[in-house]
């Protein structure tokens, strides 16, 4: 089964270290939400054969739309697609969108997993970050969510300037007792063009620290590790039960369809993405055409390098699907690649997966690399 | 035996003191090239001999003068290289003439050059006529030079040319000089041929043309000839003056400076000292001085990505068509895989070809540390001659080693004596003899293993005498040394590429070094890499480059797959520049990592 992705081009202000697409106007919602329809249409024919089992509402910040309006889309897609009815459907959520009423809504409309973009629960953090929220907010949004439903995810930056380990345990505990079942902590990144990587540049103190960044990558690890999280992903922990079955379409090579402005599709053993402009995306559809470019169907080659690429990632590189996606054998063909990775005890084989340990994951480009 | 009216002579100086300006006053106003066409320093015509400032290739060209005494003089003048490097191609072009310039710049005064060079022109019995240069300069010292050259050459102060070659000054004076002090050509037409090569240089449409000064006898198109010492025969097809370019003539008689075509297909056929002679007038002896050029330094050549090996091959048989004494010879490296154990006779000589592959081949070359070539006595009584460091026996199959050893002069300022012993003294030197060019300064005479100059010795001696001394040097002889094979492991692997030849004296600190500057130079890998080095099986050194903490975007990307992709495909493209040796990856600056060891 494949996965459907929404992207909900809003953001009431830009976070200093983002580089995600959207626009910040959000009068313009209800021309979105009609060329979001359009899109629908003009897709659902093709896709009529397939069955979706996971919808992603991503951004941007999809709780820019109100229960309504969510309700509204997923009665859409509904109608328009194949959906089973134990499907996963996430929201990105920001906390500053809530009320006392608004998950209990959500839930209504169909959402059944929330993603909390919180980043931390250090207010002085949260102020580096140009985030909208306080931690106060988002513990409270987190807990009366928690009351009705477990499925909860938060998302965590680490390695911010002049963090110390306590402040970085600090957040990682607090998630878990607001109620988090799965945490994605990623290290904060200095993406060209945002605010963030500009100041960087003029003042060095704001310099990510290559040494501390490790061995915060160590340490959380270890942290989510020891209270019963899986690490199923680089940056990505659960709990049993409670990985992303969307996120898992990507990483195990299955089909995803990528809907709104600048989303990605992969889909007929095709790749390709939809226009990385509001504006473009809106007209495209007046004239009835969709808004997708950039298509073209991966050589052997390529599949091979992305196939390992996610599968190192994630869950490991199984054998079966190497072999169903390129043909080769993977254990004789990369066999000089895989012992060195044992013998330096960075890899290890279960379940005909070739997957990475902890201190594997730690350097997995590198080793991606090895096998270009 | 007539007189004639031609002079053959040649410019010496140290370098930068002013020659090929000088040689362009003279051509000027002799009239042989238009001032207005005239490129600065037309005698250096390769690019990066204007580039460096120095004189690589050898050219001779032909001058009219109209004296005032109302003759006309027919001038040869005959450049010559301007590096140590070269030293027998500078004693061979200073054997085809008869007087020499010595030209020393006011402001810098006698340097090591300048010695050397002299010496050589005495021995080969030229006339000398110096010539202090740069007297425009207002920090020009010519009593003080004057007073050097005096000391040095035992001439008279009136004896001394002075000069401005940037301006002019001084021309006149040089063109009289040089037809009324330098003998004339002796005239000998009625012998049989003998004609000294003394340079020549291969032309993709005519083959070799080499360059010769006629002693006795004549030649002209159609003669038989033959080379001494190669012993090859050949018909002379073409043969002229050199004038700005080659003008066709139909003889050329005893005393002339001029080219010979004769369908020569490599410059090995003529080697630059031989003496041609004419088979139908056979002679007996040759011309004196010839010597068969051997290279000193060598180094292995590798290219970078193995597809690369044929071009390597091709570049260097293209490169040596013009360059005699370049050699290579294939070879393979464990660590580097097909290359080539290429022979030079200096460590510019070196820098010249691989900047040539580089910049004129396109060729993206990795090369081995420099060695030296050793001769090493087996205990079963075989000699070998090693010139790859990776290629040396087992200890306990080697009786002894011997290396070669050259005799350097340094002329430096007094004040520096102290800084240059202790030079001399880290590098092995045996010292012979100091000889006081005037009150400030003197010519250390010092023998040295040659392996110790090739590193870095020039950086240190202008370091230790903050750029004032000057460095000269010859090969001189074998001699017995302590060696030891110094190997380098990387994580229980040795990489031959890396093995260096070292005196017993010097290896641990040489080792401990070396391993120090790998594990800054190879980068963070996968898991940990111990370095280490040894003698035999001894471990003199050692030193751990820890594995990487951290390389992943943690990132996600969503669904964009490719953009993820191509950050990889990226990352890839730059270990292409990294030689994976065993399991471990090696940026190409590793293996020069000797010569910037700080010793
Ligand atoms: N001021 C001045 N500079 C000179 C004179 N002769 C040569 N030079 C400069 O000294 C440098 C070296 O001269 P060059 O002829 O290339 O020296 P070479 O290495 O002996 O051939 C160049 O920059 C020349 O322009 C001179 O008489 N006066
Ligand atoms: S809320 Fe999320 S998408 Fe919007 S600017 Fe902040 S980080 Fe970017
Ligand atoms: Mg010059």
């Amino acid at each position: 089964m494949s996965g459907l992705y929404i992207h909900i081009p809003f953001c009431r202000k830009r976070c200093n270290y983002c580089d995600f697409f959207f626009i910040t106007n959000t009068k313009r919602k209800k021309e979105f939400l009609n060329a979001l329809s359009s899109e629908i249409s003009l897709l659902s024919d093709q896709y009529n054969g397939e069955k979706f089992d996971t919808v992603f509402f991503g951004g941007g910040t999809p709780t820019v739309l109100t229960s309504a309006e969510i309700s509204d889309v997923i009665k859409n897609l509904e109608d328009s697609f194949n959906i089973d009815i134990n499907s996963e459907i996430t929201m990105e959520s920001n906390p500053e969108d809530f009320s006392d009423v608004s998950t209990d809504n959500y839930l209504k409309a169909g959402i059944n997993r929330f993603s909390f973009g919180v980043q931390s629960f250090i207010d002085s953090e949260l102020k580096f970050l140009t985030r909208q929220h306080t931690s106060e907010m988002a513990e409270q949004v987190i807990r009366l969510t928690s009351s009705l439903t477990k499925n909860i995810s938060v998302d965590i930056i680490y390695s911010l300037p002049l963090q110390t380990e306590e402040d970085i345990n600090y957040s990682i505990s607090k998630a878990i007792d607001c109620g988090a079942n799965h945490i994605s902590a990623y290290s904060l990144t200095y993406e060209k063009g945002t605010v963030l990587y500009k100041s960087a540049e003029k003042n060095p103190l704001l310099k990510k620290d290559p040494l501390k960044d490790s061995e915060f990558y160590f340490k959380v690890s270890e942290r989510l590790i020891s209270e019963g999280f899986e690490h199923y992903e680089i940056s990505n922990f659960a709990r049993p039960g409670y990985r992303s079955r969307h996120n898992l379409k990507y990483w195990t090579y299955k089909n995803y369809l990528g809907l709104g402005p600048s989303s990605h599709s992969f889909f007929f053993n095709k790749r390709w993405n939809n226009l990385r402009s509001y504006s473009g995306y809106v007209k495209t559809l007046i004239e009835n055409r969709l808004p997708s470019e950039n298509k073209y169907k991966p050589d052997t080659e390529q599949i091979k390098l992305e196939y390992i690429m996610l599968g190192l990632r994630s869950e490991g590189v199984n054998f079966d699907t190497f072999k169903k996606l390129t043909g080769e054998n993977f254990e004789t063909e990369y066999k000089s690649e895989t012992e060195e990775l044992f013998s330096a005890g960075l890899a290890f084989i279960k379940d005909g997966n070739l997957k990475l340990t902890e201190k594997g994951y730690s350097i997995a480009d590198e080793i991606t690399a090895r096998f270009f | 035996m007539t007189k004639s009216n031609i002079r053959n002579f040649c410019i010496i100086a140290h370098i930068d003191h002013g020659k090929s300006t000088l040689a362009d006053r003279l051509l000027e106003k002799t009239g042989t090239i238009e001032k207005r066409n005239m490129i600065k320093q037309v005698l250096d015509d390769m690019d990066l001999e204007q580039e460096r400032g120095i004189t690589i290739k050898l050219h001779a060209i032909q001058m009219k003068y109209n004296s005032p005494d109302g003759e006309v003089y027919t001038l040869n003048l005959i450049d010559t290289p301007g590096h140590v490097d070269f030293s027998y191609e500078v004693s061979r072009s200073l054997a085809a003439c008869e007087g020499a310039l010595l030209v020393v710049d006011a402001t810098q005064g006698v340097e090591a050059q300048t010695i050397s060079n002299l010496y050589l022109a005495i021995d080969n019995g030229l006339e000398i006529i110096p010539v202090i240069n740069k007297i425009d300069l207002q920090n020009s010292m010519v009593d003080e030079v004057t007073e050097q050259i005096i000391e040095l050459i035992g001439c008279k102060k009136e004896d001394i040319l002075l000069t401005s070659a940037k301006v002019g000054t001084g021309t006149d004076e040089i063109l009289e000089s040089i037809v009324h002090r330098i003998p004339a050509a002796k005239i000998e037409p009625e012998k049989p041929l003998r004609a000294l090569i003394f340079d020549s240089k291969f032309d993709i449409y005519r083959g070799v043309i080499v360059y010769i000064r006629v002693f006795e006898g004549s030649l002209k198109p159609g003669d038989k000839i033959k080379s001494f010492f190669t012993g090859n025969t050949f018909e002379a097809e073409e043969v002229g003056h050199l004038r700005m370019g080659r003008s066709k003539s139909g003889q050329l008689d005893s005393g002339d400076v001029g080219y010979l075509i004769a369908g020569i297909k490599d410059l090995n056929e003529s080697k630059v000292g031989d003496t041609i002679y004419r088979t139908d007038q056979p002679i007996t002896e040759p011309l004196p001085g010839y010597k068969d050029v051997k290279p000193m330094v060598f180094s292995g050549i590798y290219p970078s990505s193995t597809e690369d090996f044929e071009n390597l091959r091709d570049s260097l048989s293209k490169l040596k068509l013009n360059d005699a004494a370049l050699t290579f010879e294939p070879e393979t490296s464990a660590a580097l895989g097909f290359g080539f154990r290429c022979g030079f006779l200096g460590m510019l000589h070196l820098e010249i070809i691989q900047e040539r592959l580089d910049r004129e081949y396109n060729l993206n070359i990795i090369s081995t540390v420099p060695n030296v070539e050793f001769i090493v006595y087996t205990t079963k009584g075989e000699k070998l001659i090693v010139d790859n460091p990776s290629l040396m026996p087992d200890p306990q199959k080697i009786d002894y080693i011997e290396e070669p050893y050259i005799t350097a002069n340094i002329i430096t300022p007094t004040e520096f004596i102290g800084n240059l012993m202790k030079l001399a003294n880290e590098r092995r030197g045996v010292f012979l003899a100091t000889n006081y060019v005037d009150a400030k300064r003197v010519d250390l005479h010092f023998d040295f293993p040659l392996s110790e100059i090739v590193f870095d010795f020039y950086d240190k001696l202008k370091s230790y005498s903050r750029g004032y001394a000057s460095f000269d040097y010859d090969f001189k002889d074998f001699r017995e040394s302590k060696l030891v094979k110094l190997d380098i492991l990387l994580n229980g692997d040795p990489v031959d590429a890396l093995s260096t030849i070292v005196h017993r004296d010097k290896a641990f600190e040489w080792g401990k070094k070396l391993c120090a500057k790998l594990r800054q130079l190879i980068p963070k890998q996968m898991y940990e890499v111990a370095i280490q080095a040894t003698i035999g099986s001894k471990v003199i050194a050692r030193e751990t480059i820890s594995a990487m903490r951290k390389n992943v975007t943690a990132k996600c990307y969503g669904g964009d797959i490719s953009r993820k992709r191509k950050l990889l495909e990226k990352q890839k493209e730059g270990k292409k520049r990294m030689k994976q040796i065993g399991s471990v990856e090696i940026p190409q600056e590793a293996f020069h990592a000797v010569l910037s060891l700080d010793t």
